[in-house]
């Protein structure tokens, strides 16, 4: 009965740890990628000319 | 019965940061002044595109814009390109900021910025320069692999 408390409350306690860490430390990376993507393409508009490029060279767009 | 024990362990913790992973809402960059600076950005590159076309500018480390050789700059073009540079890189920390804080996170700002310039050094065209992060100025010379 014992073993069972303190295996449940090593679980609980790890859980409760990490989920900390998770919401004070984390950034969200993969968003902030997409998002500067986004930014990128519409400032720089890098997409535009280069498809229209290769659409006149006949290249098939990737 | 202590290696269950710490496997259970284990595996709990690490199935914590994952789950969170898969929740990763977008970032959004629509607030009206997010999308006044982007505006911004947008007019005053048309000015700036063909300076760093031939050369005159680069994208420095950081991700702002740069003179490679300011002796090689016409006199009377300099207080304008300094005018570019200055506005780009007004514009860009006044956009970083508003992100961050559209997003609600303030504290996020340098890791936004982070973020974006490193995507910037990625997706360079050919014939820009940028400089690296000791300072060295090279051209970029063909499309790096998306």
């Amino acid at each position: 009965m014992r073993k069972r408390i303190y295996r449940l409350s090593a679980l609980i306690g790890a859980g409760l740890l990490s989920a900390c860490v998770t919401i004070n430390i984390y950034f969200p990376a993969a968003a902030a990628e997409k998002m500067a993507d986004k930014l990128i393409d519409d400032i720089w508009q890098l997409d535009e000319p280069a498809e229209s490029k290769k659409a006149k060279e006949g290249e098939v767009t990737p | 019965m202590k290696k269950s024990l710490l496997l259970s362990v284990v595996l709990f913790t690490l199935s914590m940061p994952l789950a969170a992973q898969e929740a990763e809402p977008d970032l959004r960059i629509d607030t009206p002044a997010a999308k006044e600076i982007r505006a911004s950005l947008k007019a005053r590159f048309a000015q700036i595109k063909p300076l760093l076309e031939n050369g005159t500018l680069g994208v420095t480390h950081e991700g702002k814009l740069a003179v490679r050789d300011p002796a090689s700059v016409p006199l009377a073009e300099r207080q304008n390109i300094a005018r570019l540079i200055a506005g780009n890189a007004n514009d860009q920390s006044a956009l970083y900021r508003e992100i961050a804080r559209a997003n609600g996170h303030p504290e996020w700002e340098q890791q936004i910025a982070d973020t974006i310039h490193e995507r910037m050094r990625k997706r360079i065209p050919p014939g820009w320069w940028v400089q690296d992060a000791n300072g060295k100025w090279t051209q970029r010379q063909e499309s790096p692999a998306p």
